[in-house]
């Protein structure tokens, strides 16, 4: 299964993620197929930045957004 | 969404006072958005199980900040060093602007304090648990 999810880079304290499309038999290992986009909370507002389209695309194609992803997508109005 | 940041941070800060085990789903979860049925297969436990240990960790990481308060005091000083910061990029856009001597004198001074800041922020990093 394909699965969207955040993936987390930065330093310590200093959380920054990248949206990330990745195959879920690969979990752990950091492969991923294409970043779609990143999320920054540590600015006020958190920034968030998404490829609409390439989201969209993969959503079509049947990816899956985890919990966290799904709220940013709602919060950026692709879902 | 601000609970899966914060408990990132709390991982970040108090990890260490988690078991081996603990610290390697917490981080599963958190740091790499993966799902408890995900975490189960990887560590070879029941959905069940991981959903346990999620919980008691997460207990104890909040118990933690509730007596220390850490990371509550690590936000706020880097809310005031982010402050000082962008009052400076305004002073030395400034300085340019009116070409002042005494401004851009300053404003020379602005890239060492700039370093000196980040500086700090790595020192206070390292205060607050490395």
């Amino acid at each position: 299964m394909v699965k969207i999810r955040l993936k987390r880079m930065g330093a310590k304290k200093n959380p920054f993620y990248r949206l990330v499309v990745a195959d879920s038999r690969y979990p752990r290992d950091g492969r991923f197929l294409e970043e779609i986009g990143y999320y920054n909370p540590t600015t006020n507002p958190a920034e968030i930045k998404i490829d609409v389209e390439k989201a969209k695309d993969w959503l079509r194609k049947g990816a899956q957004p985890t919990d966290t992803v799904r709220v940013l997508l709602k919060k950026n109005g692709i879902l | 969404m601000e609970k899966f940041e914060k408990m990132a941070l709390l991982l970040d800060m108090y990890g260490e006072l988690l078991t081996q085990k603990q610290r390697n789903v917490m981080d599963q979860y958190y740091n790499f958005d993966l799902s408890l049925q995900e975490i189960a297969e990887n560590v070879g436990i029941s959905k069940q199980g991981v959903h346990d240990l999620i919980r008691r960790a997460e207990n104890l990481l909040l118990r933690t900040e509730n007596k220390l308060g850490f990371l509550k005091r690590l936000l706020r000083i880097q809310a005031e060093l982010k402050t000082i910061k962008c009052m400076l990029e305004l002073y030395n856009q400034e300085s340019i602007h009116q070409a002042d001597q005494k401004c851009i004198n300053i404003g020379q001074s602005h890239d060492k304090l700039l370093a000196c800041l980040d500086k700090l922020d790595n020192l206070i990093n390292i205060c607050m648990g490395g």
